[in-house]
């Protein structure tokens, strides 16, 4: 018994100078020295954080410097007087209608994860075009000359949005890739000097746009984008513009796309048509 | 009682095992966590551009290999917003916008996040895009001396210089200082075009002990800067480019230059502006050194040129941009009225000139003028006119016959006749070799030249020939 207390007794002091040990280090869990407390939120600010992060998930980058986006080209960011009255567009043209037929998730279960607004033009070098819209690896779509909208004229507002839903095309058909047997329709017709096309010679060989011709991929997005930005009856007069020939080439093609939406999504992309033209028409003043 | 000294034995190996891998081998490098060392950085420039309440002033050179500067003031607030006017534009009117302060790689950041017109429009002027000024909205701090503040722009290499403005009201007096120096900037190239020539020239004259130096000055208006050139005694020419700003010193008008001008151990930056009794005269005086920008008339060159035309076809295009080589005469009462004459002819904007082209002829035909306009699409349409050369006394005569071929020449040949009135004016034309050819947007290796009308010397274009 005596032994037995003496055990513990010593067990005790190497316990102490075990934790004592451990005590030493200068290194105790305190609190974070990251700053994370909120930033400066302005009203605009907490206007995106309720209408696009916490329903979409989807981040509305329009405070940004010069190492956001490419450096190399010279872009800045949007006016900031300009963002809520396109966010709010984009939303009533873009993510209503889709909720609205594919169900209410569907816009916060495939979508760019930030959204970048950009003032200025991205002009291309060496080329004699411009970048409308980049969509990047599925997370990220960043639009090109905001600065510019003009809400009274309904092509100022069609060409960003047809940018996109170009642009959330591609994130669709990354995540579902579309028939291969969209490609081979035209195949010879693809080609890099997209740019020389007007658009009655891109009409006449099947695109529905002279981009649609830069390859199969852009060919299956630009249609969808015309249809979402036109009315029917606006797309069938931009088809009818085409040779007799090519506007069966390019019905071909349109049949794809509306198979792909019913196929892969359940949406009747005439349906999504009607909604977003009217949203369209509706946002101008 | 084996046993009980073999767990005894065994707890002490634990308890020193546990104990030596506490060892603390760290050392403080930093006296403070990477964090804190963040954090100070931010908020030390944070602290300083709190530290004024009138805010600041200053020139932003945003690439002074190619453009001028630009007078800023800002006043920022702790709620990350800045006010702030330049005097890039006429619009002078405040604009209230976001800035941030970030780490970048070694120094804090100012970033002026959200688009104020001041800043994006030195990015990206309007919707042309080649004109920018390459300007950006992200500058790395660089450091504090006797209170200016120096940041990079972190995309062209720019630099903006910052001081306490010393203004009482910051939104009124910074308007009206960015009112006067815009007005000092546009007053500097008002050209009489009816009694001026482009032999006028700006001059920078050096004095320093016992030498002289005389640079002829080409001012582009557009980019805010000087084509500085000087020939020495052996018959050698240089030229420097210097951007300038036009601003105020103490109150006073002045043009600042960048980079600054070095003779020996002389450095001149500031020139302040004097009325002398031969007109004004932008002065720099350094430790009994001057230097003086004025403008004073330069003999003509002889013309002699002529004889050396370096290509048989000569070709002007707006796209290339600009060179003070081209008179603004040239363009006011050139270019912009054969714009205007179209816009009259077929409604503003349906058509703009685009280029010119001169086939020539000294064999006694007809040296083909081609111009081409173009519509909104960018679609072009050429338009061919014959003049006819002659050489006499290093003057180059051109004789107008008519339209030369081509469906759109006469269709288009009034819209057009300023430019055949150009070139076909009756006391001819001095043509003088300028080098290689350069501009805002181009610099080939094809030679150059400028055409001078006589008839009315305000007027002078500039291009580049093939051979």
């Amino acid at each position: 018994m005596k032994y037995i207390k003496l055990i513990i007794s010593i067990s005790f002091l190497f316990t102490f100078l075990i934790i004592s040990s451990c005590s030493d280090s200068s290194n105790n869990i305190e609190k974070s020295e990251i700053d994370t407390s909120t930033p400066i939120l302005s009203e605009l600010d907490l206007w995106l954080r309720s209408n696009f992060v916490a329903p979409y998930n989807i981040e509305v980058s329009y405070l940004w410097g010069a190492s956001n986006t490419d450096i190399a080209r010279f872009l800045y960011p949007m006016d900031e007087n300009g963002v809520k009255r396109w966010s709010k567009t984009i939303k009533d043209t873009w993510i209503e209608p889709y909720n609205s037929l594919g169900g209410e998730d569907f816009i916060a279960k495939l979508t760019p994860r930030q959204i970048v607004y950009s003032g200025g033009f991205n002009y291309n070098p060496n080329s004699p075009t411009i970048t409308l819209g980049i969509a990047e690896a599925g997370t990220r779509i960043t639009f090109f000359n905001l600065d510019f909208l003009d809400y009274s004229d309904v092509n100022s507002i069609r060409r960003p949005l047809q940018t996109l839903h170009h642009e959330y095309g591609h994130i669709l058909n990354q995540t579902i890739p579309f028939t291969d047997d969209f490609a081979i329709i035209t195949p010879a017709e693809y080609t890099a000097q997209w740019f020389n096309l007007s658009q009655k010679e891109a009409l006449d060989k099947g695109f529905i746009t002279p981009y649609a011709s830069s390859q199969p991929g852009e060919d299956f997005v630009e249609i969808l984008a015309n249809m979402l930005t036109n009315s029917q009856e606006d797309f069938d007069a931009i088809i009818a513009l085409a040779s007799p020939e090519a506007q069966p080439i390019i019905r071909q093609k349109q049949k794809i796309v509306v198979d792909y939406f019913q196929e892969n999504f359940g949406i009747d992309l005439f349906e999504l048509q009607e909604l977003t033209y009217q949203a369209l028409i509706d946002s101008l003043d | 009682m084996k046993k009980i000294y073999k767990y005894l034995f065994k707890v002490m190996i634990l308890a020193l095992l546990l104990n030596s891998c506490e060892v603390d081998r760290t050392e403080a490098i930093f006296d403070e966590s990477s964090s804190e060392r963040i954090d100070g950085k931010i908020e030390a420039l944070r602290a300083i551009l709190l530290s004024q309440n009138e805010g600041f002033s200053g020139v932003y050179f945003p690439n002074n290999d190619v453009v001028g500067g630009i007078n800023f003031h800002m006043n920022f607030t702790e709620n990350l917003r800045v006010k702030m006017t330049s005097d890039f534009k006429s619009t002078t009117e405040l604009t209230d916008t976001r800035y941030n302060i970030f780490v970048g790689t070694t120094a804090a950041e100012l970033v002026f996040t959200s688009g104020s017109r001041h800043i994006t429009d030195l990015i990206q002027d309007g919707a042309q895009g080649f004109d920018t000024f390459f300007g950006s909205n992200s500058f790395q701090y660089v450091g504090d001396e006797d209170g200016e503040l120096t940041f990079k722009d972190i995309r062209s290499g720019g630099v903006l210089k910052l001081s306490p403005s010393g203004f009482t009201d910051f939104d009124t007096e910074s308007v009206a200082a960015a009112n006067i120096t815009y007005s000092n900037k546009i007053a500097f190239s008002e050209v009489d075009c009816e009694i001026e020539s482009v032999f006028d020239n700006l001059v920078l004259e050096i004095n320093t002990q016992g030498e002289t130096i005389n640079y002829i000055l080409n001012y582009d208006p557009d980019l805010i800067f000087f084509d500085a050139e000087t020939t020495n005694a052996e018959g050698l020419s240089s030229r420097q480019n210097l951007g300038a700003a036009f601003t105020l010193i103490d109150g006073q008008p002045a043009i600042s230059i960048s980079p600054e001008l070095k003779i020996g151990d002389i450095i001149f930056k500031d020139f302040l502006l004097e009325n002398t009794a031969t007109g004004e005269e932008y002065i720099s005086t350094v430790n009994g050194a001057t230097a003086k920008i004025l403008k004073t008339t330069l003999s003509a060159p002889t013309g002699e040129d002529i004889a050396e035309l370096p290509g048989s076809i000569y070709v002007y295009r707006i796209s290339d941009g600009t060179n003070p080589l081209m008179s603004p005469c040239f363009r006011e009462q050139v270019l912009d009225q054969v714009n205007t004459n179209l816009d009259n002819s077929f409604g503003a904007g349906t058509f703009k000139f685009s280029f010119y082209y001169l086939f020539f002829d000294f064999e006694g035909g007809c040296t083909n003028l081609a111009i081409w306009v173009e519509n909104a699409d960018g679609d072009t349409f050429r338009a061919n006119y014959c003049i006819v050369a002659n050489i006499e006394s290093n003057t180059l005569f051109f004789d107008y016959l008519g339209p030369f071929s081509g469906p759109n020449d006469e269709f288009l040949e009034a819209e057009l006749q300023p430019i055949i009135d150009f070139f076909s004016g009756p006391k001819g034309l001095l043509y003088t070799n300028e080098g290689a050819f350069r501009s805002s947007i181009n610099n080939f290796i094809n030679d150059s030249g400028a055409f001078t009308s006589l008839d009315k010397p305000s007027l002078r274009s500039y291009g580049f020939f093939f051979p």
